[in-house]
């Protein structure tokens, strides 16, 4: 094979190992029924990819492949260590792995990530901690990111996950598929997993891109398992937020990769299939009249969808949306959006009141978008001072360069004293 | 406008003689043979016994703040 192909077989395992390595993951979770046994032998697995593939080309079916390897590098490990444990457990282990051939199950759940975020979303273990191992385990996202998505500190989360895992050794809490009686209770976590996912490729917390399509690309995938699985009304109103907010993905980043705010976006790179898909979605759950906060949050996302300019959207309709889900699902980040919908309906100083109460309650101080928006509103209302210190905070917090990049042009812009007669826009 | 009857009776045929059980279905009958003729009737049905019940408790009450894919901050970052 000529050095090209080695070359470009190296980077097929290396694209592959971000796009399937939470895929391979999870199967080898069940086959193997221990996290960090599956977590190795994935590493062996693509140790091996990257040894054989420059050699021998890329195999037809990479993910079978590296499935298959991951599985025979784990009975070779366990049969190493034989010696350390009692002989006919390992003859046992080894045989049950033996005889698992790769197959399609006939419980309900094809998926194998689907399967172990229902795992992980086991009863025994507290919610937050659910999503938690979740979102670290079978979706690969950072402890850093989920620190964020918690709005909580990284410590604490990186101990939650540690608690969880060793709780589901110590409880031999099993790796199974739930019957689907068991299902439902288990969709609140299950949810919560997935739109966790898609915030993050949404709006990444970190790092050089705005979003991350494989994320968000994932939960989507996810999402509508989910709905074929259960098509119950928060399900369907989930994917459809997901739709509609992905629908706009090419719109938001210019081709420099800065951030483009929703008002000058070019609607017609809008995703017109993912609009409709999204929109049919929303209606349906509304029509169940047993909707949740997912299903208002698709709504709001639908009237900007729907909207044939920046000017035409229907903020009342906003407002309105975000009354009822902050009725059904209160918390100071809905509370935070809510007050941008007024800003834009009622004028930037009845904004910024509700802004500087969330503030004032302490609330939010570490989240960077409450900042912003105190930053911007200030702006408009030409109170330079207040603006600028705002952005500053905000600033400290972003962890993400176009957001970075785009408050630092504000920052720039902001003149140099209080203008009190400077337009509200 | 429309009435619900509701017969609140848990377990009380059952344990009730069997002359008096039938009475009672027979006055049932008569009540719901009348509505019905007379067209007041829109529908009806037996519920389960209290063992069928699943009674929804929300445990922990408060469930953690996350962030979420919001458009109004995170694509305006509150601003136009």
């Amino acid at each position: 094979m000529s050095e090209n192909q080695a070359e470009s077989a190296r980077a097929a395992a290396e694209a592959i190992y971000r796009t399937e390595s939470r895929r391979v993951f999870a199967t080898l979770v069940r086959l193997l029924g221990d996290f960090d046994l599956a977590e190795e032998a994935l590493h062996d697995a693509f140790r091996a990819a990257l040894e054989q593939w420059p050699r021998d080309g890329v195999p037809a079916n990479p993910r079978a492949w590296l499935v298959s390897a991951g599985r025979f590098k784990a009975i070779d490990g366990i049969r190493r260590r034989k010696r350390f444990v009692a002989i006919e457990e390992v003859a046992e282990q080894v045989d049950a792995l033996a005889d698992e051939t790769p197959q399609s199950d006939g419980e309900g759940i094809e998926d194998d990530r689907l399967r172990l975020v229902f795992t992980c979303c086991h009863p025994a273990l507290a919610p937050d901690a659910q999503v938690a191992l979740t979102l670290r385990e079978v979706c690969g996202l950072t402890t850093e990111e989920i620190a964020r998505a918690f709005l909580s500190a990284a410590p604490t989360l990186a101990q939650r996950i540690v608690r969880a895992k060793a709780k589901i050794r110590d409880a031999r809490i099993p790796y199974q598929v739930p019957t689907p009686a068991e299902l439902p209770q288990r969709l609140d976590s299950v949810l919560r997993v997935v739109y966790l996912v898609f915030n993050e490729g949404y709006s990444a917390s970190s790092g050089e891109s705005l979003t991350r399509v494989d994320l968000s690309g994932e939960a989507i995938r996810l999402g509508r398992l989910l709905a074929q699985l259960l098509p119950e009304p928060e399900v369907l109103g989930l994917l459809a937020l997901m739709l509609l907010q992905e629908s706009r993905r090419a719109a938001r980043t210019s081709p420099a990769g800065e951030l483009i705010l929703l008002s000058e976006q070019d609607r017609a790179l809008w995703n017109r299939d993912c609009i409709a898909e999204g929109s049919a979605l929303v209606e349906r759950a509304l029509a169940s009249q047993r909707f949740g906060p997912y299903t208002l949050q698709a709504a709001i996302a639908a009237v900007h969808a729907e909207a044939a300019s920046a000017d035409a959207t229907d903020w009342s309709q906003i407002m309105g949306l975000y009354d009822v889900l902050l009725r059904t699902d209160p918390s100071p980040v809905v509370e935070l959006n809510r007050a941008v919908a007024v800003a834009m309906r009622a004028g930037p100083a009845a904004g910024l009141a509700l802004v500087e109460a969330i503030l004032a309650r302490g609330d939010l101080q570490d989240y960077h978008l409450a900042h912003a928006a105190h930053a911007d509103l200030c702006r408009r209302l030409g109170r330079t001072a207040q603006a600028r210190a705002s952005y500053q905070r905000a600033l400290k917090l972003t962890r993400q360069e176009p957001e970075r990049r785009f408050l630092e042009r504000r920052l720039a812009e902001l003149p140099d004293r209080d203008q009190p007669s400077r337009s509200t826009r | 406008m429309k009435f619900l009857c509701l017969i609140c009776a848990e377990k009380v045929m059952e344990q009730m003689a069997e002359a008096d059980a039938e009475r009672h279905f027979e006055e049932y009958r008569r009540f719901t043979a009348e509505i019905r003729s007379s067209g007041h009737f829109v529908g009806c049905n037996r519920l389960s016994p209290p063992h069928a019940a699943t009674t929804v408790r929300v445990r922990q009450g408060k469930v953690s703040t996350t962030d979420g894919p919001y458009a109004e901050t995170k694509e305006q970052l509150g601003g136009y």
